[in-house]
């Protein structure tokens, strides 16, 4: 069968939307995005099925986070685990700067549910980069506090 | 009189791949020349068939140091 390799980069959000329509209608096969910045600060969580748990770590990330480095955290529940995009611009050094403290936290057994192959290759390639697909926001997060969380997640 | 040979089953095995793989070129081949009639005329031929726009799910702005990708989906269609 068939494996497209397709990729399709672009600035526009409304190219990126017309181009997945037209790829799905003329091949028949189903395409997701990806979105990429060096300036938003995007994390991958990794659930490992518990995701009561994990949410936690999200929610004290986010807080302490947004606290230390001001901005807003949406976060996004995905299939496996949640996403975490910052709308908050930043500069890549003080993204790599998250990443890095983040990276040394999930050595020291701080975080167990984020995910460090992800955070290595944002290192490595110098900017983010998610893939997204099936996504609901559960929860938004603003200068160290909770600006709201889904029911469910509520504590 | 000349005897003909019998194909044997690896170079048959072999056609078909390569059969296989002529398919998958001609699509590729197909895709390319798609991409880049999509740069040039993307929005007429969507407009013809009536698609609307799709709703992005992250309420991030469009800004020029964010740029998104379209990307095969790694799940089976209908999934």
């Amino acid at each position: 069968m068939f494996e497209s390799k397709l990729r399709v980069n672009t600035s526009s959000k409304r190219v990126a939307s017309t181009t997945k329509r037209y790829l799905e209608k003329k091949f028949g096969l189903t395409y997701n995005y990806a979105i990429s910045s060096r300036n938003h600060l995007m994390l991958d969580f990794d659930c490992k099925g518990e995701k009561t748990t994990c949410f936690t770590e999200v929610r004290m990330i986010c807080i302490l986070y947004s606290k230390e480095f001001p901005g807003h955290y949406s976060v996004y529940e995905t299939p496996n685990g949640f996403h975490v995009i910052s709308s908050t611009e930043y500069t890549w050094r003080d993204v790599r700067k998250i990443l890095e403290s983040l990276l040394l936290g999930i050595k020291d057994g701080i975080w167990h549910y984020l995910d460090d192959k992800y955070i290595e290759a944002c290192l490595r390639r110098g900017y983010c980069t998610l893939r997204l697909n099936q996504l609901r926001k559960v929860a938004e997060y603003s200068v160290g506090d909770i600006l709201w969380e889904t029911q469910e997640y509520q504590i | 009189m000349a005897r003909r040979r019998k194909r044997s089953p690896t170079v048959t095995t072999e056609l078909e791949d390569l059969d296989e793989m002529m398919e998958t070129a001609e699509i590729m081949k197909k895709e390319k020349e798609l991409i880049e009639s999509i740069h040039e005329a993307v929005e007429e031929e969507l407009k013809s068939w009536g698609i609307v726009e799709e709703e992005f799910k992250v309420d991030i702005e469009e800004h020029g140091d964010i740029w998104w990708t379209v990307i095969p989906s790694k799940e089976k269609k209908g999934e």
